[in-house]
């Protein structure tokens, strides 16, 4: 039996290969890009393109996030493409012989425990949980992309960002534990002196 | 929306019946043909009460609310029978879903069934986290809102000491508090809780302890119901997550059978987020590091550590649990100190030790029975 987490490593591998390929590649041409329309270090021009430059590199940030995405998903589709063709065999051996028949709710637990076999054992398994974690951590990242490009925005705009947002709900937090703290020690307090007065 | 199958005769040629004659397998063309009639009936029955479900009741036992803040509601049962047992029983829920699958229906509501049997029974209902919750962490949970709610019940009650009770995540709570404010606490009662994470066989477990969780928090806050949702999937996604619509199928014209199906349904999908340093700490510190296990979690600053209680512990869990292992709750009775510990074990699902015939008939007795001879 094969183990549904370890599907063609082979072709996983040569797939991230090509994909960080590709991923280098991008990079290579900005960089080429950076160098032909080098201006002046210091001087206005510089200023007047800083923007710009950096809206070109996080867009390219963006779209190298859309590749590990694709590359990650390339993988977590792989091992589930295994485990569904596990799936299959599994009902194959349990297929009736030539001579004997099955009813309808026969065929469906068959086909439900071959699934079922098949599927919770990759999802069990130590490769699947790196894999979706994998497609998940490159979402996110690919996510903070989208957001710092409308984070600059806000800025435009001269509107708070989420990041400044977050620094504001942060310090509210911990000003409320704080007055949480005050208050139960003016409540100890108190009845402590309330304790000795009755004494 | 109406999805209806079209319906028009089925020529023996498409039902598979063997020419020349008109049997298939020893049944007659006009049998099987009836058969298939009713199995489309079925599906479009399926159909329309899937898509337009009638209000689906849960949560029915009455109840009064006797506090709230902007992270729960302290709900109080009214007694259906005379008050037997003075220690008053605060139950914990967990942070992942909903309170009412304690109370799903009146045959089966854990809540009702220990109000039957003479308890004064409490309840916190967490509400959902907004993104400005995104910093509430398990020692504002434990050290704030359940303490809070522990003296609110005392006082209530004028009792030194009352009964905890959690269930799954609300049982790991339980044990962090009582850890810590054992003083308020005269016995524990937990079913299902996560905490000996090294030895959780169950999906989730496998998946959290992958999880770049201090990314998704930067980045997205509180964790989405969605991420749930993945995760539930995962879990026996054949046996119950296909199997169960064939089941419905078959009973759609038991009306009881589809009634529990809607409200097992409903509770499924009604999660709520869960708050970012909350989450943060459940799949770092607990799942990852298994700090709670090895007393070395901390709560604001203070440790908690499983070895110093000492109060009558009750620890229930479910042979059959897909979500929390067995062999992941049951250590808890190893590690206290109580001299008075029962395990219990029993031979069904995280949600039938709860909400299922078999809990009213096999579990509430008994643990209503510990309770009673360990109440005032």
């Amino acid at each position: 039996m094969t183990d549904p987490s370890n599907p063609n490593q082979e072709a996983v591998e040569s797939n991230k290969r090509t994909l960080k390929g590709m991923s280098s590649e991008i990079d290579s041409v900005y960089q080429k890009w950076n160098e032909i329309v080098q201006l002046p270090s210091i001087g206005p021009m510089k200023a007047f393109v800083k923007d710009y430059n950096q809206y070109c590199s996080d867009l390219l940030s963006l779209v190298k996030s859309v590749i590990d995405v694709y590359s990650s998903m390339n993988n977590y589709w792989m091992q589930m493409g295994s485990a569904y063709t596990q799936a299959l065999s599994n009902l194959l051996k349990d297929k009736p012989s030539p001579s004997g028949q099955w009813d309808q709710e026969q065929l469906r637990m068959t086909l439900i425990d071959a699934f079922e076999d098949a599927f919770t054992s990759l999802f069990t398994s130590k490769d699947f949980a790196k894999a979706y974690n994998e497609v998940s951590s490159s979402q996110i990242d690919m996510m903070n992309c989208i957001h710092t490009i409308f984070e600059k925005n806000l800025e435009v705009l001269n509107l708070p960002t989420r990041s400044e947002l977050d620094i504001i709900l942060k310090d509210i937090t911990e000003l409320k534990r704080d007055i949480r703290d005050i208050r139960r020690e003016f409540e100890d307090a108190m009845a402590y002196g309330r304790a000795n007065n009755s004494a | 929306m109406q999805w209806h199958m079209e319906e028009r005769t089925i020529l023996p040629s498409e039902t598979g019946a063997r020419q020349p004659g008109n049997l298939i397998s020893g049944r007659s063309v006009t049998e099987t043909t009836s058969k298939q009639d009713d199995m489309i009936r079925r599906i479009n029955k399926t159909r329309d009460i899937l898509f337009e479900p009638n209000d689906i009741a849960v949560g029915t036992t009455a109840s009064e609310i006797l506090n709230e803040k902007r992270l729960f509601k302290l709900l109080h049962y009214k007694p259906v029978v005379g008050k037997t047992v003075r220690t008053p029983l605060l139950v914990v829920y967990a942070l992942i879903n909903k309170s009412y699958i304690l109370d799903l229906q009146p045959n089966k509501s854990w809540i009702r069934n220990l109000l039957s049997q003479g308890f004064d029974i409490y309840l916190i209902d967490w509400k959902s986290p907004t993104n400005s919750d995104k910093y509430v962490s398990f020692d504002d949970y434990v050290n704030y809102y359940m303490d809070e709610i522990v003296d609110i019940v005392r006082n209530r009650n004028s009792v030194e000491k009352i009964t905890l009770h959690g269930y799954c995540m609300g049982s790991s709570m339980s044990v962090m508090y009582t850890a810590l404010h054992q003083e308020k606490v005269r016995n524990l009662v937990t079913i299902a809780p996560v905490l000996d994470t090294r030895k959780d066989s169950t999906v989730i477990a496998n998946i959290a302890r992958y999880m770049d969780i201090d990314k998704l928090v930067d980045s997205i806050g509180n964790l989405p119901p969605e991420k749930l949702y993945e995760c539930y999937s995962a879990l026996k996604p054949f046996k119950q997550g296909v199997n169960k619509y064939f089941n419905l199928i078959e009973n759609i014209d038991n009306d009881s059978f589809v009634q529990n199906f809607m409200r097992i349904e409903k509770w499924l999908y009604d999660t709520p987020p869960i708050a970012g340093e909350t989450i943060r700490q459940w799949i770092k510190d607990i799942y990852q590091r298994n700090m709670l296990f090895n007393n070395e979690m901390r709560l604001g600053g203070s440790v908690v550590n499983l070895s110093k209680i000492n109060v009558p512990l009750l620890n229930i869990v479910a042979e059959e649990d897909h979500l929390v292992s067995p062999e992941c709750s049951v250590p808890l009775n190893e590690v206290v100190s109580s001299d008075d510990k029962r395990l219990m074990r029993f031979h069904t699902g995280h949600v039938g030790l709860i909400a299922s015939s078999y809990s009213q008939n096999n579990v509430l007795p008994k643990v209503g029975q510990w309770l009673r001879s360990r109440s005032q």
